[in-house]
């Protein structure tokens, strides 16, 4: 008898302790006027996210009705924020999204942020690979066998009929192959066009970039967004997704708006904005691709994608692209 | 077969050596053939077994170098066929000459010892120029109050600690702790918890190298003689305290030390316990003749056990009555019968009241120059 | 047999504690999965091997940590009990490296030991030293100054000492810092791997979370270390039981 009565007491406790609210409930109209929003970007502020602080500062946000707060959270928490209803929106790597959905996460693709893939094979100037046949053999340092960097790494051997086994790969947990190529472990590394190339630039070294877009093209980063808020307030999300399309063409006419916004909410500019400019330019060329679209998702570069990772195993086509893509055409 | 006999011979007074490592034959023959078990009772005429039977010195060859011998002899059931005599030996050259006993009762003598501890408030003086002779084979009994440093006497004599000031020897030499040459038996049974009886018992024996098969016979023979014999396999946990004060004595007993010190090993037993261990601690005392020096609080006991009485008294620690014992022994327990026995009693408790009423005065009135 | 059921039943109570959970916070499989899901993705991993694979290696990591981890530490436990300079010299070096996360440092160890299975051994050790030095030290202090003076008495050494008296008076302590260091191997073992490894437990829960988004996945990584945690724990509790006699 004795035995239930502290059993019953504990369960109470672990009861009283689900009171974390439903996803239904969550986003609260506390204020008619501006829809509160929480926005998740990644590990810390960042001038790669300009656009976002010229929406917030520069009013497109105000005007679309949003009041938007910036918290900073990393992959896979970004998902599973968006999907649960922690967050209204976030920014993800299309091909995690591929893989999140098909795992039974329920978030959408809502519009590209980048138009082209920012992740590249770099190595000296010189060594770099010209074409994924060159990979042969070669030592390859990456964070790890996971993310957008692997993907493309993978993609791009099996353009050119290879597998992981022809090459050596050596991780990196720490983010931190660039030491990897400058000290000479490994050959070549994966990395974001945008920042090493030119992390490697300025310590004098020269490099050469092996970029996917020609030969597996995938569907770069975008702003991503819960299965719930887009039934519930399409016309939420299509605010959202305007404003910051918006305020990244902004960006992209004129990069000095976008640094200034950036050096409003980035304390890490300040300590060296000439690195920081740098990114944003290279950052802006990887947003404009061959075109700025507002945003529009490319369904095209979709489906390739799609049909490349579920080639290399990433996912297994049971959930489809529609399933992964935002429909905002139903105002 | 003949008996385990002790011989009775001169021993040069010198401290034995400290027990060593090799198990030896001693056959007459050279040494290099080694049994342990030998049964060399044919070299030892006249030997007589004790209570873990005797230490025999070898003497080899012709310089007659001295070999401290151990000795065990396991009592028989039978008082007619003694068991064999079984013994190892270590160090020697030479054929075996001669085989003499060696342990017999050592006399203690302390010369104007001094002892100081530093404390905070100064030193204390625990023992100031304390001068005793203990003659071999008598039983002294040390008694005072709190603090008048019988226990640090004791230690002395034990060879734990050395005087500042004076001399200290047994049987002509400085005590060593572990020479063999003292056994100490203290007022706690301080038994190691996690070994059994008979395993603790067998503990100096260990330190000293002896290998484990005669540990454990002579453990068994001494436990044996306490009366324990039967529980050998029990833990510590397990005993009375009369019992686990028995075994610290059996402790104190396995090597057969010449001389035996005992820190009020029966204080903390009843009355009545108390009184049959006194009992058959004379009994061993008669059995196997030792130097006994015992400290405890119990005029009583004192006046029963003793040849001597050292009334002693604190700040200064010192000396402050020596009480000789003439009673006959064996000695009953019951001594307020006896005139004499309750004269001597009075005689110590006036010494002893003394001692405390000194020790009742101020501290800051007698203390020592630091 | 009565420990046993009872233990069946508390483990039965989790369970349904565990799913109430999920049912009552309508909790999604991608935040907190319910216990059959779990079961169900970790029988697949186990068909798969996957596990297999992941766990022997996360096992001989911690194994090994912890051998060399308890080592230093009761040899160290014992300098310090024993030496009022080493402790003095030593402690406050000891203290702060217990400070500082380990999480921090392990990339640089990682690096200085060659990044293969002994950096993750040695940083799986470190985790593994401090509990066991200090319950060490504090054991060997702990010794009874009677037997001590008794051992003295009948002219024990102080190797003596310390071999028949301090140590085995100092095994129960000694064992409670045991305790503890086998199951912070085990955390050892996995911030080692997250400092830079192939496989192991570690390497799981960061394939399974960053990338395959696959939640009971990770929990299926998280139940193996709490298994192995509680079977390493049981071989000391059993170690302890035939070495500390009392």
């Amino acid at each position: 008898m004795s035995v239930f009565r502290p059993l019953a007491l504990v369960l109470a406790i672990v009861l009283a302790a689900c009171s974390t609210p439903s996803p239904s409930e969550s986003g609260t109209e506390t204020d008619a006027q501006l829809r509160e929003i929480t926005l998740l970007l990644g590990f810390r502020p960042d001038v790669q996210f300009a656009p976002f602080y010229v929406a917030q500062q520069e009013g497109y946000y105000a005007a679309a009705g949003l009041e938007v707060t910036i918290e900073h959270k990393q992959a896979p928490d970004v998902q599973r924020l968006v999907a649960d209803g922690g967050a209204e929106f976030g920014v993800a790597d299309a091909t995690d999204v591929m893989i999140a959905r098909t795992s039974g996460i329920p978030i959408r693709y809502a519009s590209t942020l980048y138009q082209s893939f920012p992740v590249a094979i770099i190595g000296a100037a010189g060594d770099a690979p010209t074409e994924p046949a060159e990979l042969e053999g070669r030592t390859i340092g990456t964070p790890g066998r996971f993310g957008s960097s692997w993907h493309a790494l993978l993609g791009l051997l099996e353009s050119a009929g290879l597998t992981e086994d022809d090459i050596t790969v050596r991780e990196y947990p720490q983010f931190n192959q660039v030491e990897g190529l400058v000290n000479g472990d490994v050959d070549l590394i994966t990395g974001f066009r945008n920042n090493e190339p030119l992390q490697l630039h300025a310590q004098g070294f020269d490099v050469g970039v092996l970029t996917v877009d020609d030969f597996a093209p995938l569907p770069g980063p975008g702003v991503i967004v819960g299965d719930d808020l887009l039934e519930s307030d399409p016309d939420v999300v299509g605010a959202f997704v305007e404003a910051t399309a918006a305020a990244q063409a902004a960006v992209i006419d004129d990069p000095d708006l976008g640094f200034a916004a950036a050096q409003e909410a980035v304390p890490a500019v300040a300590e060296d904005p000439e690195v920081a400019r740098a990114v944003l330019d290279a950052t802006i060329e990887l947003w404009r691709g061959d075109g700025f679209d507002n945003g529009q998702v490319d369904r095209e570069l979709w489906d390739t994608g799609y049909a490349t990772m579920k080639r290399l195993g990433f996912i297994d086509g049971s959930v489809p692209v529609d399933d992964m893509i935002a429909d905002l055409s139903g105002g | 077969m003949a008996p385990c006999r002790q011989q009775n011979t001169s021993s040069s007074g010198r401290g034995g050596t400290p027990h060593r490592r090799s198990a030896r034959d001693l056959s007459g023959q050279p040494a290099n053939r080694i049994s342990p078990w030998a049964d060399a009772a044919d070299l030892t005429p006249g030997a007589t077994p004790g209570p873990t039977g005797p230490t025999v010195t070898v003497r080899m060859g012709e310089d007659e170098s001295r070999v401290a011998v151990a000795v065990a002899c396991r009592p028989s059931h039978d008082a007619r066929t003694p068991a064999p005599l079984r013994f190892r030996t270590h160090d020697w050259a030479g054929d075996v000459t001669s085989i003499h006993a060696d342990r017999e009762p050592l006399a203690i003598d302390l010369d104007a010892v001094e002892i100081g501890f530093a404390t905070p408030d100064g030193t204390l003086r625990a023992l100031d120029g304390v001068s005793l002779r203990v003659p071999a084979g008598s039983f002294t009994v040390v008694i005072g109050p709190n603090g008048c440093g019988k226990s640090t006497l004791l230690r002395v004599i034990g060879g734990l600690l050395e005087p500042n000031a004076g001399s200290v020897t047994v049987g002509g030499s400085a005590p060593r702790a572990g020479d063999g040459r003292v056994g100490l038996a203290f007022q706690q049974p301080r038994l190691v918890p996690w070994r059994t009886l008979l395993e603790n018992v067998a503990l100096p024996l260990e330190l000293d190298g002896v290998p484990a098969p005669e540990r454990v016979d002579r453990a068994s023979v001494a436990l044996e003689r306490v009366g324990l014999g039967d529980v050998a396999g029990l833990r510590p946990s397990e005993l009375s305290g009369g019992m686990a004060q028995r075994t610290g004595l059996a402790r104190a007993l396995v090597e057969d030390p010449p001389v035996l010190l005992l820190d009020e090993p029966f204080s903390a037993l009843d009355a009545l316990t108390r009184e049959a261990f006194d009992a058959e601690l004379q009994r061993l005392w008669s059995e196997r003749p030792r130097t006994i020096v015992l400290v405890t609080h119990s005029v009583g006991e004192a006046v029963a056990l003793a040849d001597l009485v050292a009334v002693m008294a604190p700040r200064p620690g010192r000396i402050a009555r020596l009480v000789s014992v003439e009673l006959e022994r064996p000695r009953g327990t019951d001594l307020a019968a006896d005139p004499q026995a309750a004269r001597l009693v009075g005689e110590v408790r006036e010494a002893l009241s003394e001692a405390h009423a000194v020790g009742l005065r101020p501290w800051a009135e007698t203390r020592g120059a630091a | 047999m009565r420990g046993i059921g009872l233990a069946l039943v508390s483990f039965a109570v989790f369970l349904a504690a565990w799913k109430a959970v999920t049912v009552i916070g309508r909790y999604p499989d991608f935040i907190l999965p319910p216990p059959e899901a779990v079961i169900e993705r970790g029988l697949r991993a186990i068909r798969t091997g996957v596990l297999w694979e992941h766990l022997l290696t996360t096992v001989v990591e911690s194994v090994l940590g912890f051998a060399l981890g308890a080592a230093t530490g009761i040899l160290t436990g014992v300098a310090l009990a024993k030496s009022i300079v080493i402790e003095r010299a030593l402690s406050p070096y000891i203290v702060a490296a217990q400070a500082i996360p380990i999480l921090a440092l392990a990339p640089l160890l990682d690096i200085w030991f060659g990044g293969g299975l002994l950096a993750r051994v040695v940083i799986c050790a470190l985790i593994v030293f401090f509990p066991v030095a200090i319950a060490t030290m504090v054991g060997i202090r702990s010794t009874d100054p009677l037997l001590d003076e008794m051992l003295r008495s009948l002219g024990a050494n102080p190797a003596q000492r310390t071999r028949l008296l301090e140590i085995p008076s100092a095994l129960p302590v000694i064992f409670g810092g045991l305790r503890v260091g086998v199951t912070l191997a085990v955390i050892g073992a996995v911030v080692a791997e997250w400092a830079g490894a192939a496989t192991g437990l570690g390497v799981l829960i960061n394939i399974a979370n960053q990338g395959l988004f696959d939640t009971p996945l990770m929990f299926v990584a998280l139940a193996s270390l709490a298994i192995i945690g509680l079977v390493f724990y049981g071989l000391v509790v059993l170690a302890e039981r035939r070495l500390v006699v009392r």
